[in-house]
């Protein structure tokens, strides 16, 4: 990324810039709208009932309804809110969820930056998105809302530990940060990480829901106990932002188990290899994006202690566990 | 004009703004938001010097958990919003003494002659900082092993809550 | 080249202390809350007096390094870490006393112990290693546990109230060390202090001195922060005052003795070689001729702000404090005169001395407040009735602190003094000589309570047999000391070759 920063910031290449994030963000905005409705019908079809069908085609265009809806409605600021901070939060949590899409490789052509530290960049911006989260819940000045954004902070601290310890398996193997590597050393050893890190990936699944705050581990917003959680004050496009940045992240994960551990464009045998890449992104990232909404109608939510003792003392110890077999066998076969 | 020049300037801006802010706000938690701006500031400035890992590092260890920590803290304990204001002469003194300190080091960097030659790093600079640690630096980091591990034990005995304690 | 191929044998004190740590912490983990925990004290004495054994096997020899001067095994580093265990051992006797049953502000006895060792192994890492990182490492370990030390008595207030204070002094301390390390970093590109002293030395012709001098200076400012003297010795009173008795101990000796040796390790290394060709005086050595005045002035400030405010005090150990600051001072002296091979074994000799005589005062401190339940020094009123032994040996203690003849502590500031008159730095003799004097009064003033002033009560104070070890030992090393300087000096000159801290093997 240096060599577009030390040159000359020229009209041409700052239009490049601009108008590549501008299709980037229709792109993801275009999955975040029909994520939100496939996931309505998987459930719908799971729990035996048909799901959004009266908006459009098939109900193709219920989500656009549903968001239409949010940016009509009137931004309601709490009287005993604290303003400044209540208006910036949304942005604090989306801008991140936005930004970690920057390093993740679609194909080996198609990925925009070639980051030495792709996946500590994706690591380390992600867990910014929290301060717009407990940020948001203490500024709604509202019980519910601080319960839900404590909640939401506790959560995806303690799993972000097991999330970054679980991918270390693969980056001793690779022997590099970048993702663009760690999917070409996929294809040198000829298997997916899935099964030479299969623990690893089973830890970096769940961690990932986690941080997702999805079901099992939707705490932050369990409404039985909580109304809302976090975002309960908030309405029209400040709510939407939450959401947005939700979707965006579940976008960003699936991705990002793709390329970790998926094997991300690659085909899973050689002679498959006629359909292009991004035809095998798409396939493999649908899948992690099904199983995400598979999880969601199938378990029930957890307690709080129960979450917190299985991130510290069963996936953080598993995890360490998964360093240090990767790294014996590492060193017995070089 | 680069866009490495304007993007510093820009980062230095919120680096040095972050901090200002910081002190001048009256609300804790405005003050930890602030903070968090210089911090991540200060990581795109590591970037622009070329040390993408340790600019990672900073925004994990600093935005991510340390801000956020100090957040935490901040909203489980009880506190007043307006802190008691020192005395006036002890104002005064510390700001001769920063504006003194401020002028020395302003004066000494800028009478300074500096090598105005640029050193690109061309290796991967994130593997090669790994071996260093783990042959020439070993010891160190074999070191803060036990401090983070005293570290630990001091904050968990010190802020454990007792059984026979009264809250 | 591989991490293998090094001599690690030469780090076996290290890791026997960590070792011990670590077996320390894992005993107490896995027993029972309510057992007494005592017997980890005596565990970890023998952890202390293992490593003793080998540092003392490997003292007198060739200089050994690891790993580009990341640990280095040479005979200053030794003579430190000598001082280190025998104050730690001593310590530990005191702990066991300190932490009987009766005691029930201490509840975590078990990290008490294995707190010190950690420090310890911090203070062994300051003696014994020639690079910026590792030595400022070793520094953090030794400050964040005696932080945690400091504050151990949970529900003492001023015991809470001390840790703050020391922790944050301490953390902004470090905060101003850092930013002078990272300047001579910025001008040299190296850690390592050999490489750091021969491209300061090239800097400073090429127009980086006044860069160079802005380093020195906050490393000064910040490393001033460990042995508690002007500019920054404002926390030192309240943190003795709120910090457990043995703890005030091991901060007054102990943690002082190491910032000394990483003060005097950095500052002769890295700025020795700086010579200043351009002077209208012809040319010289910046440390030795310019630089030194400025540690003059904080030694001096140190010695008149100690021994003055020393006389207001009516708490014990906030006497003891604002003491130390000024005993802290007297060992800044031969730094400013350092000229020659002498330097050493005049910081050193005064330091043991300074060991034997604070551990042994603070261990008679600890016995009397304990018994009255005060810390102010009308405790020790009618001390001389009540146990004749005990006052005898305060006496001694006191006498040493003070400086006066046939004590140790009046040899090491007698040569710490010639030094000084023999370099011609007359105004620092003189402000030695009226500040020990104005110490007088106060140390007099406690001996005057022991002996003339009548109790409160005249019972028998009984003396637990670990402090009267300790304190046994104080008398035996002061007098001992005191009767034979030369012993003691002959064996540091001989045994030790303290230059060779200058060679790089």
């Amino acid at each position: 990324m240096e060599q577009y920063l030390t040159q000359p910031l020229s009209l041409q290449t700052f239009i490049i810039f601009f108008a590549s994030a501008v299709a980037l963000l229709l792109l993801v905005l275009g999955f975040v709208t029909y994520a939100i409705y496939f996931e309505r019908k998987v459930i719908g079809w799971m729990q035996a009932r048909i799901g959004p069908n009266r908006v459009g085609p098939l109900g193709l265009l219920q989500t656009v309804a549903d968001v239409l809806k949010l940016l009509l409605k009137e931004d309601t600021i709490p009287k005993k809110a604290d303003k400044p901070l209540f208006l910036i939060a949304p942005i604090i949590a989306f801008v991140p969820s936005f930004a970690v899409l920057a390093v993740i490789p679609f194909t080996d052509k198609l990925h925009f930056a070639d980051l030495g530290v792709g996946l500590l960049y994706y690591l380390a911006i992600s867990s910014i998105s929290t301060i717009g989260v407990l940020v948001g819940g203490w500024a709604s000045n509202n019980k519910y809302a601080l319960i839900g954004g404590m909640r939401s902070a506790a959560q995806m601290i303690s799993y972000e530990i097991p999330l970054v310890m679980s991918v270390i398996g693969v980056i001793l193997i690779t022997g590099s940060l970048n993702l663009i590597d760690i999917v070409e050393r996929q294809r040198e050893i000829g298997m997916w990480f899935i099964i030479p890190q299969f623990l690893g990936f089973i830890i970096f699944l769940i961690a990932s829901i986690s941080e997702l705050n999805r079901t099992p581990f939707d705490l932050p917003e369990a409404e039985s106990e909580l109304v809302a959680g976090y975002h309960v004050e908030y309405s029209g496009f400040r709510f939407a932002f939450y959401m947005l940045a939700e979707y965006v992240y579940v976008f960003a994960m699936s991705a990002l188990t793709t390329v970790l551990f998926l094997g991300g464009w690659l085909p899973p045998f050689e002679f498959l290899s006629f359909i292009p890449g991004i035809v095998w992104f798409i396939l493999k990232f649908s899948a992690v994006v099904f199983f995400l909404f598979w999880v969601r109608a199938t378990m029930p939510r957890i307690r709080v202690d129960q979450l917190m003792s299985l991130g510290w003392k069963v996936l953080l110890p598993l995890a360490l566990v998964n360093i240090f077999i990767t790294a014996v066998v590492k060193e017995f076969i070089a | 004009m680069s866009g490495e020049f304007i993007a510093f300037f820009i980062l230095s801006l919120f680096t040095i703004g972050g901090a200002v802010f910081m002190i001048s706000f009256t609300r804790v938690v405005h003050m930890v938001v602030s903070l968090a701006f210089t911090f991540l500031s200060i990581a795109g400035l590591y970037v622009l010097l070329e040390a993408e890992f340790v600019a990672v590092t900073q925004v994990i260890v600093y935005a991510g958990a340390v801000a956020i920590m100090m957040l935490f803290g901040i909203m489980l304990t009880p506190h007043r919003e307006q802190e008691e204001d020192a005395g006036r002469a002890q104002k005064v003194v510390a700001f001769i003494a920063v504006a003194a300190f401020f002028l020395i080091a302003f004066f000494i960097i800028q009478g300074t002659t500096w090598d105005p030659s640029v050193h690109h790093f061309t290796e991967d600079n994130t593997t090669m900082i790994g071996k260093t640690i783990f042959t020439q630096y070993v010891i160190p980091f074999e070191l803060v092993s036990v401090l983070l591990l005293v570290a630990l034990v001091g904050a968990i005995i010190l802020a454990k809550r007792e059984e026979n304690d009264s809250e | 080249m591989d991490i293998t191929a090094w001599n690690w044998e030469v780090m076996t004190p290290e890791f026997i202390i960590l070792g011990t740590a670590t077996i320390l912490s894992l005993i107490d983990l896995f027993m029972p809350d309510d057992r007494d925990r005592r017997f980890l004290g005596i565990l970890g004495l023998l952890g202390v007096i293992a490593a003793g054994f080998y540092v003392i096997k490997f003292a007198g020899a060739e200089p050994v390094q690891i790993m580009n001067d990341m640990f280095r095994l040479d005979s200053f580093g030794t003579a430190f870490k000598l001082i280190f265990l025998t104050g730690v051992a001593l310590l530990f006797i005191l702990s066991i006393q300190y932490l009987n049953r009766q005691n029930q502000e201490v509840q975590y006895r078990g990290e008490f112990f294995y707190l010190v060792l950690t420090a310890l192994l911090g203070m062994m890492i300051m003696a014994s290693s020639a690079d910026l990182i590792t030595l400022f490492v070793g520094l953090e370990v030794l400050s964040v546990s005696s932080y945690i030390l400091v504050g151990i008595r949970k529900k003492h207030l001023y015991s809470n109230e001390s840790a703050f204070k020391y922790v944050v002094s301490g953390a902004i301390a470090t905060a101003i060390t850092l930013y002078g390390m990272s300047f001579i970093y910025g001008i040299t590109g190296t850690t390592n202090l050999y490489d750091i002293a021969e491209r300061l030395a090239s800097a400073y012709q090429q127009g980086f001195s006044l860069m160079i001098y802005l380093g020195f200076f906050l490393m000064l400012v910040g490393l001033s922060f460990k042995i508690a003297v002007v500019p920054y010795h404002m926390w030192a009173p309240d943190v003795y005052q709120g910090a457990p008795t043995p703890v005030t101990a091991f901060l007054s000796v102990l943690s002082k003795a190491a910032g000394f040796a990483i003060i005097i390790r950095i500052f002769l290394s890295v700025f020795r070689s700086i010579v200043n060709y351009q002077s209208d005086a012809g040319s010289f050595y910046v440390l030795f001729q310019e630089l030194n005045l400025y540690i003059a002035i904080l030694a001096a400030a140190s010695m008149i702000i100690g021994n003055t405010l020393a006389l207001r005090q009516t708490n014990i150990k906030r006497l003891m404090a604002y003491s130390s600051i000024a005993q802290a001072g007297y060992i800044l002296v031969p730094l400013v005169t350092f000229w020659g091979i002498n330097f050493f074994s005049q910081t050193l000799f005064y330091l043991v001395a300074y060991l034997f005589m604070t551990l042994g005062a603070f261990a008679v401190i600890m016995v009397v407040t304990t018994d009255r339940g005060t810390e102010d020094i009308r405790s020790f009123a009618g001390l001389y009735h009540r146990s004749p032994f005990t006052a005898i040996a305060m006496t001694i203690f006191l006498l040493s602190l003070a400086g006066i003849p046939i004590t140790a502590g009046f040899f090491g500031k007698f040569y710490i003094f010639m030094s000084s008159v023999l370099y011609e730095n007359y105004w620092l003799a003189a402000v030695m000589m009226g500040t020990s004097i104005i110490s007088y009064i106060y140390y007099f003033g406690i001996i005057r309570q022991m002996y003339m002033r009548p109790g409160d009560t005249e019972a028998r104070l009984a003396v637990p047999l670990p402090a009267a070890f300790v304190i046994a030992v104080g008398v035996l090393g002061t007098v001992a000391v005191g009767l034979f300087p030369d012993l003691v000096l002959n064996y540091l000159n001989q045994n030790l070759q303290f230059t060779d801290m200058f060679a790089r093997p």
